[in-house]
């Protein structure tokens, strides 16, 4: 399979330029680029989401001009997308199999296709209960929703677009299992992800996209870390985690025995110009910890004291007033207005330093905006682009910088670089050590083992809610971590 | 300068010979109510005829029952400079600046069932007299049927809709109904949400469930008479024989003629409706008052009331086969 | 994520909030009035809510494929003024005059699917726009004039009683609520009508035709308003241009009550009917007690907030 000469244009912007790849049965192909390279517009084309505006698509020795999504799924080509894009409402066994032609006419046999899709399910190890309704299950588990789809259709070319983003360590493995099945039945998989290390796990080869243009195909035994780097990049990037000057012993936030929304008993200290990392596995309760930390969740037991003095917040409003920010999990629902222009996106959490008596001083916030966008470099020709139009890193960046113009002491970063390539990975951790150094303090949530180790002075393991152990820098090994967080 | 000046000439003829044979064709126009309904169209079309005959140019315009489409309608007319306006209102307050606009330029201005503040003549039908006309045309039917029975034994419901102005006013008039009738008792007020076929049989349904006692109803809602004549009329009836029962409406349409006619051969209990003149009656009545202010006869501020037509066993040949009633007035019912 | 999930208390009386209320509502009017829970009215209860079900259902399917269809009433105002004349003023045989009433209105219902497809806009809006078209297309085909000299052969589908004591036309609508429940719910075409409202993005990458599945709703839709508009013309004996005006708002109301999502893919048709019937024992037991027109008016919007609060109480998002 091969397509060739893709081009992909939209007003203003060349997202595919003459992009020509070709694919080998049976292997594993790496598409590899940094955000908004076109890795995505490229695939959208080959399962017919998208109509290239030139080039054709070669499948099995026929040509086409394009592909409409039946025709690519009935030719065997299933594709995992990044943004799960799936029924909200409705059950894990619909969603399976919906658009796959009924064997039994035209009734439907629910408590059949609830059996097939718990034995579909069970493959990848989830005992999902598939009448459950989409929309109640977690990230990981809709993902895994998405591959057993795939599965489904019997499909000759699977394409996964970052699909361990979002999924724990042991799920990780799975994945991996998986893909070497599907290699082993002959099956073309072609695997996205910014997750470089996994890439030499699996794959066979890799092709490099850069702006929208094929850089080069290589296999993936010649290849280093670093070279993929350089040619995603177009330029050298210094390695690892940027350092940072040790934090201070000065206490900004004394947490004892805190209680609720699923998380008991923790107990830490913060102190400024800190990175806490926090670590571990899927429903460890990390995130729920934030939330109740930030007044967005209720707290039942504990004492919170922030910066000596004993708070109780019962809002995300008095948590923010307290000089809490939050940068949430999910930046396209929770982070950012994502119909919103960026600079209304900036403003919104610091509306009072911008308005005259409840009048929005539009100079006010253009300036704002502004600063922010040269201080996080953010990539964008106009300040009222749309944040729907922005790459992830960009995205990701414009919520940072409306946490950070409500001016606050402490941070919160949940899963900060998730789904962001290498380029922009690095920039926010500049950012992040920048912040801390300038006397911020910032607790950071991350499923990134490397992430944690790298940017953290120290890292609190979560088990269940409870907290499972706390590491200095010296006991940092992903080992100990996964120990603790496996509750071991 | 001769051309120029024989040019000039040839115009000024031209454009005199255009505005005298113009200015012979008496212009009227009618801002209806709305026009959805039998009555409101067959009125405005009987206005351009009976007009038309009579030598004028008439036309008239949709109102929508609403008042700012009332307003444009009136403006544009002021602006084809009619002689005569007639304006059925449905918000007359509403009217004010533009009837004022209409009288400076010369238009006579006629206020048509509601009346504005200001006006040339004014044409009304009173609401509470024709609901107690209708009320009248009852008592007559009751106490002749039923004289034998003890006074104020015959119970009689009234069937409301108060979301609607006239609609309030005539059902308190009926409601008074004891005060027309010696026999006449009133039992009951079914107030009805909307003026539908369908809201007025079901109310019936669900009237007859609890008081299966009373056979005779009073409505100034057509539509509601019809819905209560539909459940007696239909398969699933309590009741076949319609001698001791009775409705009576107001502003009833064809159909509800026929239905009286029917109710002769004892195969529908719709026995009578009153109406505020028949529709040619209103016309010839409109054509009159036009007439009159044209040639002063009838001084500014004319009051002018409409008849009542009424529409029962003795007289619905009548309205079916001339479209009025003529033979019977409301002087015959004035007690 | 472990086993089944198991439902809360709270979650099961969400979902049984409907028929609770309906419940509650039947249980006060009996003990307000001892005329309410006679065979009688509540067999007048059924026959008067019989068009307003169908109509119910209609609007269901609509919502679910994504879609809102606000120019109903006047698509039962044309079916019935279009049949009732052909009948009465042109001598046509019911069975046919009927044949085309239907036919009429699964052709408007298209009209509106294809309109709602071609113009890109929200259904809601283009049903604002076609709603005056009908009416007026009703307009001229009454003239104004009510229509009513029927046979008995058609009448008898909207006021005949079965074995003497069932009403024909409750009938019909049952069976009409349980053939289009079990489509809705059990059938691949159900299926894939609540995935076209759900996600269109989805369902399109999915591989369904999604254009087709939203037409395909309007006309099934515009088939049950004829229906409808038919039972109702034969249990009054006579329409004009006024019948059904209005029903859509009963029907959108019914719907939205009983957890219809208004943005689509969400909604199950029992709890619709159940929610139809909610309001029409409303009404019966608000005329029976006497209560006023405006207090009628002030329950019902109370009545609506309750049982808006009681189905989505629990569930997360509307």
């Amino acid at each position: 399979m091969a397509l060739k000469n893709i081009t992909k244009e939209y007003p203003g912007v060349r997202a595919l330029d003459n992009v020509t790849i070709s694919f080998e049965r049976g292997e594993v192909h790496a598409l590899i680029g940094e955000n908004g390279a076109g890795k995505s517009t490229f695939i959208k084309t080959l399962s017919g989401a998208i109509r290239p505006t030139s080039g054709t698509i070669v499948f099995e020795g026929k040509e086409y001009s394009h592909l409409e999504p039946r025709q690519a799924i009935d030719l065997g080509i299933a594709v995992v997308y990044q943004e799960l894009i799936q029924f909200e409402a409705m059950s894990v066994a619909d969603n399976i199999f919906m658009g796959v032609a009924e064997h039994s006419g035209l009734v439907l046999n629910d408590r059949e296709r609830r059996e097939k899709a718990r034995e579909l399910l069970a493959q990848f190890d989830c005992d999902v209960d598939p009448a459950a309704l989409v929309r109640d299950l977690s990230v990981a588990n809709r993902q895994i929703v998405e591959l057993t789809k795939a599965m489904v259709r019997s499909a000759k070319v699977v394409v996964m677009d970052e699909p361990t983003a979002a999924i724990t360590m042991a799920e990780q493995e799975k994945l991996y299992e998986v893909v070497k099945r599907l290699k082993a039945n002959g099956v073309t998989v072609i695997y996205i992800s910014h997750r470089l290390e996994e890439l030499f796990v699996i794959c066979d080869r890799v092709s490099v996209l850069r702006d929208g243009q094929y850089v080069t195909t290589c296999d993936m035994k010649d290849l280093t870390k670093l070279d993929m780097v350089r040619l995603m990049v177009g330029r050298e990037l210094s390695s690892g985690y940027p350092q940072k000057k040790p934090a201070s012993d000065e206490v900004v936030l004394d947490v004892q025995h805190l209680s609720g929304n699923g998380v008991t008993d923790i107990s830490f200290q913060l102190h400024r110009g800190e990175i806490l990392g926090f670590a571990g596995l899927v429903g460890s309760g990390r995130t729920e910890l934030m939330h109740v930390l930030y007044g967005a969740a209720k707290k039942q037991a504990g004492t919170v004291v922030l910066g000596g003095k004993e708070v109780h917040f019962h809002s995300p409003e008095e948590g923010l007033k307290a000089g809490i920010g939050l940068i949430p999990e999910d930046r396209k629902f929770q982070g950012c207005f994502i119909e919103k222009p960026i600079f209304w996106n900036i403003s919104i959490s610091a509306l009072a330093s911008i308005v005259n008596h409840t009048v929005v001083n539009r100079k006010k916030e253009t300036a704002l905006a502004d600063d922010y966008k040269n201080r996080l470099k953010i990539k964008t020709p106009y300040l009222d682009q749309l944040t729907s139009g922005l790459s992830g890193g960009n995205q990701q960046k414009v919520v940072i910088a409306k946490a950070l113009a409500a001016l606050p002491d402490i941070l919160i970063f949940d899963e900060p670089t998730r789904g962001i390539d290498v380029g922009a990975r690095h920039e926010i951790y500049l950012l992040m050590n920048e912040l801390a150094e300038g006397g911020k303090s910032i607790l950071m949530v991350s499923s990134d083992m490397d992430e944690l180790l790298g940017m953290s002075e120290r890292i609190i393991v979560l088990h269940e809610g409870r907290k499972a152990g706390e590491l200095t820098k010296e006991e940092f090994s992903q080992e100990t971590v996964l120990a603790c967080a496996s509750g071991v | 300068m001769k051309k120029l000046v024989s040019l000039l000439l040839v115009l000024v003829l031209a454009l005199s010979l255009a505005s005298v044979s113009l200015a012979e064709e008496k212009k009227a126009a009618f801002v209806t109510f709305g026009l959805g309904g039998d009555f409101f169209q067959t009125l405005a079309d009987t206005f351009v005829r009976n007009f038309t005959a009579d030598g004028w140019e008439a036309s008239y315009a949709d109102g929508q029952f609403n008042p700012t489409k009332q307003i444009e309608a009136a403006e544009n007319y002021i602006a084809m400079n009619v002689d005569v306006l007639f304006i059925w209102s449905v918000a007359p307050e509403a009217m004010g600046s533009v009837i004022e606009q209409a009288r400076a330029k010369g238009i006579k201005v006629i206020a048509f069932v509601a009346p504005t503040e200001a006006y040339d003549a004014l044409m009304v039908s009173d609401d509470a007299e024709l609901a107690d006309d209708c009320v009248r045309l009852a008592a007559k039917w009751i106490d002749e049927h039923f004289a034998d029975a003890p006074d104020h034994s015959v119970p009689v419901a009234v069937f409301s809709c108060r979301t609607a102005d006239t609609g309030v006013i005539q059902a308190d008039e009926m409601l008074k109904v004891e005060e027309f009738s010696a026999k006449a008792k009133f039992a009951k007020e079914v107030e009805c949400a909307e003026e539908t076929m369908t809201t007025g049989q079901n109310a019936m349904e669900n009237l007859y469930i609890s008081n299966p006692e009373i056979k005779v109803f009073l409505t100034p809602h057509n539509a509601l008479a019809l819905g209560i004549n539909s459940y007696f009329t239909g398969l699933s009836s309590p009741v076949n024989d319609y001698s001791d029962m009775a409705i009576f409406a107001v502003n009833g349409d064809n159909s509800s003629a026929e239905y009286i006619q029917a109710s002769m051969k004892n195969e529908s209990p719709f026995r009578g409706m009153v109406l505020t003149g028949s529709v040619n009656d209103t016309a010839n009545e409109m054509l009159m008052v036009a007439n009159g202010l044209m040639d002063g006869t009838l001084p500014v501020g004319h009051l002018q009331k409409a008849g009542t037509v009424f529409v029962y066993a003795d007289t619905v040949e009548e309205y079916l086969t001339t479209g009025t009633v003529q033979s019977v007035t409301s002087a015959d019912f004035q007690k | 994520m472990n086993a089944k999930k198991k439902m809360s208390v709270g979650e099961i009386l969400g979902n049984l909030s409907m028929p609770i209320l309906l419940l509650l509502l039947i249980v006060f009017f009996s003990i307000m009035t001892d005329k309410f829970f006679t065979p009688l009215n509540l067999t007048n209860i059924l026959v008067q809510n019989v068009h307003v079900a169908v109509c119910a259902c209609a609007v269901m399917i609509i919502m679910v494929s994504g879609g809102c269809d606000l120019s109903i009433g006047y698509q039962m105002s044309v079916a019935a003024v279009l049949v009732t004349k052909l009948i009465s003023v042109h001598g046509w045989n019911p069975w046919l005059a009927i044949l085309l009433g239907i036919a009429l209105c699964s052709l408007l219902g298209t009209f509106n699917g294809f309109m709602g497809i071609t113009l890109k806009s929200s259904t809601m809006i283009i049903t604002l726009g076609t709603m005056a078209i009908f009416q007026g297309i009703s307009y001229l085909i009454s003239e104004s004039k009510t229509f009513h000299k029927l046979p008995k052969s058609f009448m008898f589908l909207g006021q005949g009683k079965l074995f003497g004591w069932l009403p024909l036309n409750v009938v019909i609508m049952a069976v009409i609520v349980v053939i289009v429940a079990f489509v809705m719910s059990r059938t691949s075409i159900g299926r894939k009508v609540y995935a076209a409202g759900d996600n269109p993005e989805a369902a399109r990458l999915a591989g369904l035709n999604v254009a087709k599945i939203k037409i395909l709703s309007f006309t099934v839709a515009g088939v049950l308003v004829g229906i409808a508009a038919i039972l109702l013309a034969a249990r009054s004996g006579s329409a004009d241009s006024s019948t059904g005006v209005g029903i859509e708002f009963t029907g959108i109301t019914a719907c939205v009550l009983s957890g219809v999502a208004l943005k689509g893919g969400e909604g199950t048709l029992w709890k619709v009917i159940v929610a139809v019937f909610v309001l029409g024992v409303l009404a019966n037991g608000m005329q029976l007690i006497n209560l006023g027109t405006y207090p009628q008016f002030i329950a019902k919007g109370t009545i609506m907030l309750a049982s808006l609060y009681l189905t989505n109480h629990n569930a997360k998002g509307i």
